[in-house]
């Protein structure tokens, strides 16, 4: 009975993808922008936990809103450091200017919630901050390095941090209403 | 377990470069409405205890009122760090006036950690509330709900504040 639910309810689910789309106008056309995106795949240190260092593997999604500056979603789960069970997602606001053809400078501040794996993190509240470079490897993929410090305001964790990994960059269409 | 994370990422940007293909025409585009929500909820944990959430999530409508969508969102107070609730929903955001509206929502999905009550964990949680609309996309909306969860020992009235704005979704 339950699997018969489950089956009636992504039926339905499928369905509504469906159902709201409709084709664009005109003046859809017209107005069509283009706008970047970036995403990241990024391995981070946790140097200061009170259990020696600690790592997480996520993912960073950057969607500017100018040619500069960016709102961006992160998500991380602890992969090393005895801290099984802690993640963290946050929101945010990022800048990125080009130094040369191939490297850029990146800074994002976050807010977001976090906690598990036994960490101090009191309730859950999350701080962080980072800034660092990208380079251009190949078009449109690069390898970035961050540093930078992530705190909990309502507990006692604070550390600095340290990210590596790799990101790929393109253009979306959107409707700008 | 580097080799793994390592080959993960080959494969995961090997997808992207892949799946790269000139724009289709146009005029076959669809679009379809969502509106994305930054949210901020609280309620009692126990009867002795308050927990503040904050979360997003992203509504896709069938027609011009009816949604479903899908939700997040983590612990920000109180001492339940790791305290985590995730869902579906479906709704209805109504017009009452030509700014205001209103919003009747089911939540439907799983939440606990930080040591939390939880039991299994499976959460329902209906709400309503009230919104208002400015600089042309933008809604900010009060709520009220309540939220059970059926097989743990969590029940509470809840609260929320959000705000959201519209985006259409593009697909071929």
């Amino acid at each position: 009975m339950r699997k018969l639910y489950l089956i009636l309810l992504s039926l339905f689910l499928i369905s509504t993808l469906v159902l709201g789309s409709e084709l664009l106008t005109k003046t859809d056309l017209t107005n069509l922008q283009k706008r970047k995106i970036s995403e990241h795949i990024l391995y981070e240190l946790y140097f200061c936990t009170d259990q020696g260092i600690a790592s997480v593997f996520g993912y960073h999604f950057d969607s500017y809103f100018t040619e500069n500056h960016y709102f961006t979603l992160a998500i991380f789960g602890a992969v090393a450091g005895e801290r099984g069970g802690y993640g963290i997602a946050a929101f945010g606001l990022g800048a990125n200017y080009p130094i040369t053809d191939k490297l850029y400078w990146d800074a994002k501040a976050l807010l977001g919630s976090g906690g598990g794996g036994g960490l101090p993190a009191g309730g859950g509240f999350a701080v962080e901050v980072q800034a660092g470079l990208s380079y251009e490897f190949m078009k449109n993929v690069f390898f970035d390095l961050k540093a930078g410090y992530l705190k909990f305001p309502t507990g006692t964790l604070e550390t600095p941090i340290l990210n590596f990994g790799l990101s790929f960059r393109e253009k979306e269409l959107y409707l700008p209403y | 377990m580097k080799k793994i994370l390592l080959l993960l990422i080959l494969c995961l940007f090997s997808t992207l470069l892949l799946a790269s293909e000139p724009i289709p025409e146009l005029p076959r585009l669809k679009k379809t409405k969502h509106m994305l929500t930054f949210e901020v909820k609280k309620y009692n944990i126990s009867s002795s205890e308050e927990i503040m959430l904050y979360g997003a999530k992203e509504r896709k409508f069938i027609n011009e009122s009816w949604y479903w969508g899908e939700a997040g969102y983590g612990a920000i107070s109180g001492r339940r760090a790791g305290y985590l609730e995730g869902g579906i929903m479906s709704g209805y955001l109504g017009q009452l006036a030509p700014k205001l509206t209103y919003d009747i929502r089911l939540f439907f999905g799983a939440g606990g950690g930080g040591s939390a009550p939880q039991g299994g964990g499976m959460i329902i949680n209906p709400t309503i509330g009230l919104g208002y609309q400015f600089l042309n996309k933008w809604n900010i909306c009060l709520e009220v709900g309540y939220i059970h969860f059926i097989n743990g020992n969590i029940s509470s009235a809840t609260m929320g504040l959000n705000i959201s704005t519209n985006f259409w979704a593009l697909t071929f």
